[in-house]
């Protein structure tokens, strides 16, 4: 049973070929790159405005990524938006009066946090919020702005 | 056996194959109209008719592959009509048939063709089918052959293997559809024998499909003419060949025109081809 | 009137062969349990269907992926979007490109086989050879068969989209420029592993079903002639193309 024996050895290498490309398809092309529960910690931060902010959009210090948007929520008597997020406890040194904002991936790509680092020596812990946040840019917000000559657009928190 | 009919008088054993007012409509064409036959256990029947009148169809009646309009078929006790599913997988394991063409599984060699029925119908362990598979080749003087593939054989090697296949579960029934056609002198007589010895040592019921009427008079001890979706004659084959009917006389000769006419039916050829006309 | 008439005896024979297919899948699916037994039997189809498929969803993978990075490139260019290139690229594969085009392929190197193998069955009388030997044939020749398909597209499909994802990578970063990071990065934020990839591969599970189905459907009801199996091969390719896209479309209107 030779010949049996190399069907099987082929088909196990098809399946095994097939199952290598989905493992590397999802670790290298999809948000299951990012980050998982395990190892992170949790932080919060307010905005006027999320734009299209979705959840599990990256968290980025200095272009790198190192969390995501866990979820989104409106606070019913503040009324601002909620965004929690988790952050790899390998970054675990953010100065306490590090500031966040929601921008844009090139002019039409998708929304991500960035944090701009602060410089305090205390930083922020699991449960923190961020005090200092930077809503979304509105494209409607900016053209109004220039057509009008300056002050069309409404105001704008912080 | 309740039916009156096919209890028989006296104490014979029931036959094996019995049909009652067989009707079968195929398309448009009337295959059977009504056709009645039985066949006694241990007897070997030649069936005998022109191409296309359906002796392939009868075969596949008796085999359960082929549902009929009407009447009633028996075969092995077993009514035909009235099984499905796993009752006729059952029946079907008492039977045996050699197809025209041999038909064995391509991919697989001649040895696990063989083997195939009983592997897939017994729970033997492998030293034993190796033991039955290579009698099995013995009987048909293929031993040598167990381990070449289908497509190596040649046509009589072929039918032979086919053979061997269809006796692997000893069978009570054994079905041959044309199994002369296309062999060389050598492999018929080898054919006629195995059908012979397996008739004679084994008791197996035979029906023989051809039209080679000497091949048949060393086989079988009775001879059924099927013409016109009728039988046309049916007895011992001295019988048979003395029938004044010039139907069976034009068939077991061999002429090319009779009742059943050398031209399809058509227009006269005068009309069609514009001559002639009133001469 | 009469044309009216027609389109309507047309819809129930379209009606009455969908009918005859979910019958012979309900034979099939009755029988597959039980077929497992034989497993070696479905370990040698699995390689006739999928592994012998490799080549073609491979090299095809491979230039769809190069087509992509330069067509996507030179479109988003103009916006100055090029950052999402590998978004873009990995959306259009994983949901619609990669289990379509390869549901296509398979349908067109596996399907026919498939048809052809079991119509000549048919027409050699092995069919019926096993009818006589008790074996019956959907369990033994196509269950096995419909069960390799219907595990051998999804692997395809990865493949396709695998080699699709390198073959962008080459013309884009490697041709055009563009930013190695920004490639996979642009993906890993925007490409979701349940809805976009693994739903892809659920369209082509459907798939794989939907082209097992016709294929061995096809070759068992072929005519037992020669004649009658080339037709039946040729009619696997285009039931199967009509059912892809049908499916697809269906699918997608689901998922979204
Ligand atoms: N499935 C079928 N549908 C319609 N006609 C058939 C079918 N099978 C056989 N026939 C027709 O039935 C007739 C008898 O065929 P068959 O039994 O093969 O004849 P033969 O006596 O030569 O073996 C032929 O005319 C054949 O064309
Ligand atoms: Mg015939």
């Amino acid at each position: 049973m030779a010949a049996n024996r190399s069907f099987e050895i082929g088909t196990g290498l098809f399946i095994v070929l097939g199952f290598a490309a989905l493992l590397f398809l999802a670790t290298q092309t999809t948000n299951m790159a990012g980050f998982r529960a395990a190892d992170t910690y949790e932080l919060k931060a307010r905005f006027t405005n999320i734009g299209q902010l979705k959840e599990r959009a990256p968290v980025k210090l200095a272009g790198v990524t190192i969390g995501t948007v866990r979820s989104i929520s409106l606070d019913g008597t503040a009324l601002d938006a909620v965004v929690h997020v988790d952050v790899d406890s390998q970054f675990s040194e953010l100065p306490e009066d590090s500031s966040l904002s929601i921008l844009t991936s090139g002019l039409l790509g998708d929304q991500f946090l960035a944090i701009r680092p602060g410089g305090s020596p205390e930083f922020l812990v699991d449960g923190d919020e961020f005090l200092l946040t930077e809503s979304s840019l509105q494209l409607e917000e900016l053209i109004g702005k220039f057509m009008v000559g300056g002050d069309g657009g409404g105001e704008r928190g912080n | 056996m309740t039916d009156p009919a096919a209890a028989n008088p006296g104490s014979r054993p029931p036959p094996a194959v019995a049909i009652r007012k067989l009707t079968t409509q195929l398309g448009s064409k009337r295959i059977f109209d009504g056709i009645d036959l039985e066949v006694p256990r241990g007897s070997v029947t030649a069936i005998m008719g022109p191409s296309g009148t359906g002796k392939t169809t009868l075969l596949r009646h008796l085999t359960g592959q082929l549902a009929f309009d009407s009447g009633r078929v028996t075969v092995l006790g077993e009514d035909i009509g009235q099984l499905h599913h796993e009752p006729l997988y059952r029946l079907r394991r008492r039977m045996g048939m050699l197809f025209q063409h041999g038909a064995l599984l391509t991919d697989l060699t001649v040895f696990d063709n063989v083997a195939f029925p009983l592997r897939e119908n017994t729970d033997l362990p492998e030293p034993l089918i190796r033991t039955l598979v290579l009698l099995k080749l013995q009987s048909v003087g293929l031993r040598g052959a167990a381990g070449l593939m289908p497509a190596e054989l040649s046509g009589g090697m072929a039918r032979r293997v086919a053979l061997a296949r269809a006796i692997a579960l000893d069978p009570e029934l054994m079905l041959y559809d044309e199994p002369f056609v296309g062999l060389d002198p050598i492999a018929v007589a080898a054919v006629v024998e195995l059908i012979i010895t397996l008739n004679r040592t084994l008791g197996v019921t035979s029906l023989v499909v051809a039209h080679e009427i000497e091949h048949l008079r060393r086989v079988a001890d009775r001879l059924v003419v099927l013409a016109d979706g009728g039988i046309i004659a049916d007895g011992p084959f001295d019988q048979v060949q003395a029938d004044p009917s010039p139907m069976v006389q034009q068939f077991l000769r061999g002429l090319s025109d009779g009742p059943v006419p050398f031209h399809y039916p058509a227009a006269p050829l005068t009309d069609e081809l514009g001559i002639g006309g009133a001469t | 009137m009469t044309a009216l008439k027609d389109l309507f005896s047309s819809l129930l024979d379209f009606i009455q062969r969908l009918g005859a297919m979910g019958s012979f899948l309900m034979r099939i699916l009755r029988v597959l349990p039980g077929s497992l037994r034989r497993f070696d039997m479905h370990l040698r189809q699995l390689w006739f269907i999928g592994a012998m498929s490799l080549t073609i969803i491979i090299i095809s993978g491979l230039f769809v992926g190069l087509v992509l990075g330069l067509q996507f490139y030179s479109a988003l260019n103009q916006f100055g979007a090029s950052g999402a290139l590998g978004t873009l690229t990995a959306l259009s594969l994983y949901r619609e490109l990669s289990p379509v085009v390869a549901a296509l392929l398979f349908s067109g190197r596996a399907g026919t086989a498939i048809t052809a193998e079991i119509g000549l069955m048919r027409s050699t009388q092995q069919i019926e050879a096993m009818e006589m030997m008790a074996v019956d044939p959907i369990r033994h020749v196509v269950a096995p068969r419909f069960l390799a398909a219907t595990i051998a597209l999804p692997l395809l499909c990865v493949v396709f989209s695998a080699l699709a994802i390198m073959g962008a990578h080459w013309s884009a970063v490697l041709w055009l420029g563009l930013d190695n990071g920004t490639y996979w990065s642009s993906m890993v934020g925007s490409v979701d592993l349940v809805d976009d990839l693994l739903a892809g591969v659920f369209k082509a599970l459907v798939f794989g079903v939907l082209v097992a189905l016709i294929a061995a459907y096809q070759g068992y009801h072929a005519k037992p002639t020669g004649e009658g199996v080339a037709y039946a091969t040729t009619r696997t390719v285009i039931h199967s193309a009509i059912a892809i896209l049908a499916f697809d479309f269906v699918l997608t209107a689901f998922m979204m």
